[in-house]
């Protein structure tokens, strides 16, 4: 059971939806939001951020190479290596902890953000818990953001 | 708090002690070297005075001598000036005056003919010449006195006076000469000691200004320093200090003086002279601003007592929020009168931001809200009946899970927002009935909240992004409280397991009834009504336990509506002529067919169409047009839309307007067919006939006939 308030999960929308909207002048937003225990919405290229301290657990956001490589074009980046779209996914993360940092303070301590391509290896969670999986809009696209992060003090 | 009165006289007395001391003795001395002064010049005035009648005494000496003689020259020739006799007589008593005063002091005619006094000798040298001449002149005076009173003298007195005369006239002049150098001698040396006082006074007058200045100012530059300490102490602390300090002067100005931490406390820059009403206007409520306007005008007025003010203060703990909180917080001032000779001069203004310790206090009692439903919820699950627990838990479960699928495909279903709100509001509204019935309140409450939360949603086409993350997280929170409720739920059956291994399980019948016996006084309590149940639902122990559940989710909710809307209050019962209390029956009855039969039937106002009417237009939604196009029909098959309700008001039992949709979809699911037959203040009976149940249909008792 995520213990988080719902308070504490908009900080983490809005950073997807501020970075969005300062880099490409257009807003994200969502589309559902839902809870999961396994069988996360997971997309080609996913930032990871783990979290301890006051929180245990883990944040991702996904999303889809056609996505990614839109936002590329937006910012006028040509290169669309793989390599340049792991560093997209990475930046929204990096922007979602940076957020988070300022919001939670020393409570939360935010690992750097991993960048993924695929299937996230640690997505077999043992505990029965529910995550909050957020799909979010850009364009046509869908991306998920999914916080599966439980207070433990 | 009161300030002390700024220091008066006494104080300021001790700390000048030593500079007064000093100028009272600087002024004292001085005094003295002037009375010094007047005394001295006294004093060479008395010698100026014996100094000058003595060398006037050379002068008469010779003088008396030589009339003297001319008298005698005149006489020798026979003649007589009466001129000469006076001039005598004028200056023989002028000497003899004067020689007389410098023995034994005495008024004689000065220079100027005017009377002087003439103080007598003193020291020895001056005596003695004075002495000696009076020793000379007393028979001098003797032999003069025939000359001076007779104007016809014989010439042998006149001769003896003249040989005296010429005899005596040098020794006089000399005596009279010493004195005259002895007076001038004396009256030397005095001034010359005078003198030596009075430089010696001088310098001792400037010695003792010299002291007075250093002193002052070093008490000057010590009181300086001081100062300077104490408004570089005052500076540090007002920079240092936690709390916002302001001082306020009766015009509503902020002081010069104030902490650093007021413009963080206040959100605001503050500088000297800041007017502090517009700060804090921009901070409150109008409400609070203008009591607070109020209390701080009283707080000038020197009437009330400040003690008697404090409970009236509205800014104690006040919620604020300023352009730049990204929250609101809370503040808390305090006022205290800066109070000198019974004028309040000064506010002193103490702010503090307390949100963290209301933040704390409210997460207590939060928490001790929380421990009283855990408590209450353990009571409740104690006393709940396994058979209801389970299936609440098995329903609820399931229906939350179903509510999340529906979440979770809400952007690829075709159907608009409108039927995933009261999708999601027939879970949630089961939920809550059962909730209800077991007596589970804190689940009861967080589904009301949701419930809440759908029917706004319900009334927009398009939602917010919060709008929708609060689905997932409404709901999360009820399966959390799920989650404990069977966690506890497994405890205690972990332990009647154990302990009542020999007795039998209640029956589902019983469980059932018992259930909606609870219910039941639980919605007519919270209605304020009267409700006696009659239920028969012995047949339930034969069926399955979906149907079973399905059966008693229809039951509650037609319980639930049919003291909402069905029964009226006690008075209006009576004044129909009707017992106060009201009645509702369930049955399950098996009919010849061998089908089941489930009845819900009370003695309430009926189903009346123009009733709905009424409340159709009444609510607003509905025109007078449109309803008036209805047929009596469809207008009561409007109780059966997602949304439609004839409560008044909302609250946990009704309003809500989803009751008898979810009772529509139950009895679909069973596979019935619903039927109602109502009177106008006579009754209402919904009955349905369940086409299939998973029991085959067993008849001991058939006839022949039977196929």
């Amino acid at each position: 059971m995520s213990d988080l308030s719902e308070k504490d999960i908009e900080i983490f929308i809005e950073a997807i939806g501020g970075y969005f909207k300062q880099i490409t002048h257009e807003a994200a937003s969502i589309g559902v939001a839902y809870l999961a225990q396994n069988a996360f919405p997971m997309n080609d290229f996913t930032g990871l951020i783990k979290v301890s301290a006051d929180y245990t657990g883990a944040l991702y956001f996904s999303a889809p190479s056609a996505m990614l490589r839109h936002l590329l074009t937006v910012m006028k980046e040509t290169d669309q290596s793989e390599e340049n779209l792991l560093d997209a996914v990475g930046e929204i993360a990096n922007t979602i902890s940076g957020n988070a940092r300022k919001y939670f303070g020393e409570n939360m301590v935010i690992s750097t953000p991993e960048k993924i391509i695929g299937i996230p290896a640690d997505l077999n969670r043992s505990e029965k818990n529910y995550a909050y999986v957020i799909i979010i809009k850009w364009k046509h696209y869908s991306a998920s953001l999914v916080v599966d992060i439980k207070r433990i003090r | 708090m009161s300030s002390n009165k700024p220091s008066t006289t006494p104080s300021t007395l001790n700390k000048y002690r030593g500079i007064i001391i000093a100028v009272s003795l600087f002024l004292v001395f001085n005094l003295a070297v002037l009375g010094l002064n007047f005394y001295t010049s006294s004093t060479l005035n008395d010698d100026a005075v014996s100094i000058n009648l003595s060398g006037r005494q050379r002068m008469l000496s010779q003088r008396t001598a030589k009339v003297l003689l001319t008298i005698q020259v005149d006489a020798a020739q026979g003649r007589f000036n009466e001129k000469n006799t006076a001039e005598l007589k004028k200056v023989s008593h002028l000497f003899d005056t004067t020689l007389n005063g410098f023995k034994n002091g005495a008024v004689v005619i000065g220079g100027d003919e005017k009377p002087v006094r003439l103080k007598k000798v003193t020291d020895a040298v001056a005596t003695k010449s004075v002495d000696e001449a009076l020793t000379i002149w007393k028979p001098y005076k003797q032999l003069l006195l025939p000359v001076i009173t007779s104007n016809m003298v014989d010439e042998v007195t006149l001769d003896i006076a003249t040989d005296y005369a010429r005899e005596n006239n040098l020794k006089l002049l000399k005596l009279m000469n010493d004195l005259t150098t002895q007076l001038e001698k004396n009256t030397k040396a005095k001034a010359a000691k005078l003198q030596m006082i009075q430089t010696i006074a001088l310098v001792l007058s400037l010695l003792l200004f010299a002291n007075i200045v250093f002193n002052a100012l070093r008490k000057l530059r010590s009181a300086d320093s001081e100062i300077e300490k104490a408004q570089r102490e005052t500076t540090e602390i007002l920079n240092t200090v936690k709390e916002g300090l302001i001082l306020l002067d009766p015009q509503f100005n902020v002081g010069s003086q104030f902490s650093q931490s007021v413009s963080r406390i206040l959100q605001h820059d503050i500088v000297a002279n800041t007017p502090f009403m517009p700060i804090l206007k921009s901070l409150v409520s109008e409400e609070i601003y203008i009591s607070a306007e109020d209390y701080i005008k009283l707080l000038f007025g020197n009437k009330v007592k400040e003690a008697l003010m404090l409970s009236l203060n509205p800014l104690t703990q006040v919620k604020v929020m300023a352009k730049n909180d990204t929250a609101p917080r809370y503040l808390s001032f305090q006022f205290n009168r800066v109070v000198e000779d019974k004028r309040v001069l000064h506010l002193l203004v103490t702010v503090q931001d307390v949100t963290e310790q209301v933040t704390q206090a409210e997460e207590l009692q939060a928490l001790k809200g929380q421990s009283n439903i855990n408590l209450d919820l353990l009571k409740k699950l104690l006393q709940a009946d396994n058979f209801q627990l389970r299936q609440f838990l098995n329903n609820a479960q399931t229906g939350l899970e179903a509510l999340n699928v529906i979440l979770a495909h809400a952007d690829k279903r075709s159907t608009n927002q409108t039927d995933l709100a009261n999708q999601c509001f027939r879970i949630i509204h089961a939920l809550k009935g059962e909730a209800s019935a077991l007596g589970l309140a804190s689940i009861e409450n967080s589904a009301h909240q949701f419930e809440e939360h759908l029917v706004d949603l319900r009334k927009k086409t398009s939602w917010e992004a919060q709008e929708i993350l609060s689905l997932p997280v409404m709901l999360s929170a009820l399966l959390e409280q799920l989650a404990q409720v069977n966690s506890i739920v497994a405890a205690i059956n972990a332990h009647q397991k154990h302990a009542n291994a020999n007795v039998a399980p209640p029956l589902v019948s019983t469980s059932v009834s018992n259930n909606l016996k609870r219910l039941a006084e639980q919605v007519s309590q919270n209605q304020n009504k009267q409700v006696q149940l009659k239920l028969d639902l012995r047949l339930l122990d034969e069926m399955d336990e979906k149907v079973v559940q399905q059966l008693q989710q229809i039951g509650i909710q037609l319980i639930r509506n049919g003291i909402c809307h069905g029964i009226e209050s006690p008075d209006a019962r009576l004044a129909k002529g009707k017992p106060a209390k009201g009645e509702i029956a369930l049955t399950a009855q098996m009919n010849a067919a061998g089908a089941i039969e489930f009845i819900v039937r009370d003695d309430g106002q009926g189903i009346v169409p123009s009733r709905i009417r009424a409340s159709m237009i009444a609510s607003g939604r509905y025109t007078s047009e449109v309803v008036g196009q209805l047929s009596d029909k469809e207008i009561v098959g409007k109780l059966f839309e997602p949304g439609f309700s004839t409560a008044s008001g909302t609250d946990k039992d009704a309003g809500r307007g989803i009751g008898m949709d979810l009772v529509q979809t139950l009895i679909n699911e069973i596979g019935g067919e619903l039927k109602i037959d109502t009177k106008p203040d006579t009754f209402t009976q919904f009955s349905f006939r369940i086409a299939t149940h998973s029991t085959p249909t067993i008849n001991l008792y058939a006839t022949e006939a039977a196929v």
